[in-house]
């Protein structure tokens, strides 16, 4: 598959607010078309320029959502740190929530959480390689040398530099191994092969959860469907561009287990 | 995998139950699925690609398929190409980016680095900045306003020899400052970023990463990374030679090689709209990084940095100082009064800051921006940052667990809480395990989203840090040979040029071996990146060198440096 179906397919299953927030590849191909060798004075200024007010778009962008990650990742702290607190005699909440409530529901929330972040580093990195295969275009089509300055400052650019919302990414998974207990599979950080087999019984599982909370079809589903969706372009994005390699089979296990959560929940635009 | 406008005939052996040629004359290798059934392997494919011979360049198959031994030999078949951009006079342009070398911390982050390489096609007029990092003495708060947009401001005078530097500084600015340095700010800016440790922990991290991982994924990257960055070279190769045979035919752009005049314009003008788009400043430069700074501060051009990586440092003591790297920006924000155009940029440890300070006034609802302004004390902060910031701290606040989804959440608080209400009923149930064990599948799956992304961060990271580098060198390489054919009388110039003739040949085999022996050296994911990134680069130059012997080594030890 091209990169721009793959792009647009991203963008079909992103957060719906996110959805005007992503490269207009498709754009900046025509632009590149337009360009002739003869007068692309006009054509190529305005490549350089869309693209240029695609990368603001993409700055403010992440950056408006990387504070509120920020404050988000504080606020969720601070919960954790009252419930511990504060209920650890398994009390009832006053406001009448009881622990196990909330326990409940903060995990979901720092799933989901992590889960958006993920998904902003996801854009981050799918509009990256969006630019670099259009400016590969721009200078192929040009001549030009184009590609390599601009995409040193793209480096730099601030939607690109994810280390921020990555650093709170990691924080969270340590502080959700705390958060749910040590139970049967020990932990979030389990070995592989234990994890395939629990994997394919969570599969049939989350069938069965989906089934009966089909009409509430909240966050959490969504952000996991982009998930298992941007994780599937990824693969598609390794295996389609790339050759084989010296192993029989270049997919690993968990590209596979991608591909039957994926065959089990066909992605649905969320509304 | 496709090889497009493949030649079958240089193929030996296709293996037709391994490949199918579609369309398009590509060759394209079945897919998993189709090999399955058929008995053929990718090992035995693999094997034979190996076996061919070496390919010129254009086959893009060569070098998908063969980075290794394949990938060297196609450069030795290339003449010297005609100098289409007066690269040459460029060449001597470039003064000094071995500074750079020196120091490790350059070395390793170069991407982070403020340096702007605008290719070896451009006027002479640009050079790459050189900086002498220096270690951040303490760890500061960082303020990085950002602004969008670009006003540019540049000394339009092409013509003049080696001094016209541009300052590559991420700037994005809308409107047109006129600002002078202080010296604070070339504090800021020559300070290396202090990022670097950051982001090589997470290098560290992922290196670890990948050795724990499947083999496999690391070689999807590599091929990625092959597929991202291979079809450029080819192009560039085939568009700067002019070889008769280029097997893959482009759109030959006549300007490149029949009109250099008429390039180099157009090349300029680019490079004008590049600079306006970022906000780069050319400026005249003497020497060295100081005095860069020096003369920048003199001149009225004005120059806003953003180092984005600043103000993502560990910084662990939790010191009120923050350090505005462009107190023009506030200087804009404060005049432009109604408008956030310099866009902040939030980090954890600000809004620590923050939250201190609207604790202190008694909490989010009390706390007035002024207030929180006036105790946070932060320089370059304005009000209308506190403000905007504040508004989103209130609404995080009211309702954390709506605020946790966001817009997407179709109902109100009551929708979750139903959830909830529904799991944990089912927690009485056997299958209540499914909503933990739910969860912890999508943890799983997000968790393996953002290892990957990482992993193809890095990767990219690395390219452009390669590309870079061996331009550099190349640029090097060149300057140093013309001013050894300057400094030689014209008698001694002929048997220089035959020496120098014939090292190119034995250090471009050479650079292809020693660039694979990189490989047990380091980790294997960034050493595989290498030497892709290697031959894509060595692919990029209008130059067909591989730099001298020295350069193996230089490189092998640089990224030893590197990458432990």
């Amino acid at each position: 598959m091209k990169f721009g179906k793959r792009l647009k397919k991203q963008i079909e299953e992103t957060i719906p607010s996110w959805r005007d927030k992503f490269l207009s590849y498709k754009e900046l191909k025509q632009l590149v078309r337009l360009i002739s060798s003869s007068s692309g004075n006009k054509a190529e200024s305005d490549f350089v320029s869309l693209l240029n007010s695609e990368i603001d778009k993409f700055n403010s962008f992440f950056m408006e959502m990387e504070e509120d990650f920020i404050i988000r990742h504080k606020e969720l702290q601070q919960r954790i740190e009252k419930v511990q607190k504060s209920w650890g005699p398994s009390g009832t909440h006053p406001c009448g929530l009881t622990y196990k409530e909330e326990i409940g529901r903060i995990r979901e929330d720092i799933v989901n959480f992590h889960g958006e972040m993920v998904l902003l580093i996801n854009y981050s990195n799918i509009n990256y390689i969006g630019l670099a295969k259009i400016l590969k275009k721009y200078d192929k089509r040009t001549g030009g040398v184009l590609r390599l300055p601009y995409i040193q400052k793209v480096v730099e650019q601030p939607f690109f530099t994810t280390d921020v919302t990555s650093k709170l990414v990691k924080e969270l998974e340590s502080t959700i191994d705390r958060m749910f207990p040590a139970e049967a599979s020990g932990g979030i950080g389990r070995g592989r092969k234990r994890e395939k087999q629990e994997e394919e019984d969570h599969i049939a599982l989350l069938h069965t959860r989906k089934r009966e909370t089909a009409e509430q079809v909240g966050v959490g589903e969504g952000i996991f469907r982009n998930t298992v969706a941007a994780l599937l372009t990824m693969q598609e994005i390794r295996k389609g561009s790339n050759t084989s390699s010296q192993n029989n089979n270049h997919l690993s296990e968990s590209d596979h287990l991608i591909q039957s959560i994926h065959l089990n929940f066909p992605p649905v635009p969320i509304l | 995998m496709v090889f497009s406008s493949f030649n079958e005939s240089q193929l030996i052996g296709v293996r037709k139950d391994v490949v199918r040629f579609d369309k398009g004359d590509n060759l394209v290798l079945k897919t998993v699925d189709q090999l399955a059934t058929s008995k053929a392997g990718f090992v035995d494919l693999w094997t034979e690609m190996n076996m061919r011979p070496a390919l010129p360049l254009q086959t893009s198959s060569g070098k998908c398929v063969n980075p290794l031994p394949i990938l060297p030999n196609p450069l030795e078949d290339f003449p010297r190409s005609p100098d289409p951009f007066g690269v040459s006079s460029t060449r001597e342009m470039m003064t000094a980016p071995l500074q750079m070398q020196d120091n490790p911390m350059v070395s390793r982050m170069r991407p982070s680095h403020i340096d702007s390489a605008f290719g070896s096609g451009f006027p002479g007029d640009l050079q790459f900045p050189s900086f002498s990092p220096r270690e951040r003495s303490s760890q500061n708060l960082q303020f990085i306003p950002d602004s969008s947009g670009g006003g540019a401001h540049f000394l339009p005078n092409p013509n003049i020899a080696s001094d016209v530097q541009s300052t590559g500084f991420n700037s994005y600015q809308k409107e047109d400052d006129d600002n002078s340095w202080s010296t604070g700010q070339l504090q800021e800016l020559l300070d290396f970023p202090d990022g670097v440790p950051a982001a090589n922990d997470q290098m560290g991290a992922s290196t670890e990463v990948m050795s724990s991982e499947n083999h496999v994924k690391r070689i999807g990257w590599r091929e990625l990374a092959e597929d991202l960055y291979a079809d450029p070279m080819e192009a560039n190769w085939n568009e700067f030679l002019a070889e008769p045979n280029v097997a893959d035919p482009q759109p030959k752009n006549p300007l490149l090689w029949e009109d250099n005049h008429v390039t180099l314009s157009r090349l300029w003008k680019l490079t004008v709209d590049l600079c306006s788009a970022f906000g780069i400043h050319l400026i005249l430069r003497s020497s060295g990084a100081r005095e860069i700074f020096d003369e920048v501060a003199q001149s009225s051009s004005n120059v806003i940095v953003h180092q984005p990586q600043i103000q993502q440092q560990p910084s662990s003591t939790q010191s009120r100082e923050v350090s505005v790297t462009a107190s023009g920006n506030t200087a804009n924000t404060s005049s432009g009064a109604q408008s956030n155009k310099p866009r902040m940029r939030w980090t954890p440890e600000l809004h620590e800051a923050f939250v201190d300070a609207v604790n202190q006034l008694g909490g989010s609802e009390k706390a007035t921006p002024k207030g929180v302004l006036k105790l946070m004390n932060v320089e370059g902060l304005t009000i209308y940052h506190v403000k905007s910031h504040l508004q989103k701290y209130r609404t995080a606040r009211v309702r954390p667990e709506s605020s946790e989804g966001n817009a997407e959440k179709k109902g109100s608080a009551s929708e979750q809480v139903s959830a909830v209400d529904l799991k944990t009923t089912m927690v009485n149930d056997n299958r209540s395990i499914s909503i933990t064990e739910a969860l912890r599948m999508q943890m799983e799956v997000q968790k393996q989203l953002h290892e990957q992304l990482e992993i193809q961060r890095k990767l990219q990271l690395q390219i452009e840090e390669q590309g870079k580098y061996l331009l550099q060198m190349l640029e090097n390489q060149n300057r140093m040979e013309k001013e050894k054919l300057k400094s030689l009388p014209e008698g001694s110039s002929a048997p220089t040029d035959k020496s120098e003739a014939s090292e190119l040949d034995p250090p471009r085999a050479g650079a292809g071996p020693s660039t694979s022996n990189q490989a047990p050296g380091e980790s294997s994911h960034g050493s595989k990146g290498k030497q892709k990134i290697a031959d894509t680069d060595l692919g990029m130059d209008d130059q067909p060198e591989a730099g001298g012997s020295s350069t193996p080594p230089m490189k092998r030890a640089r990224t030893d440096d590197s990458f432990h």
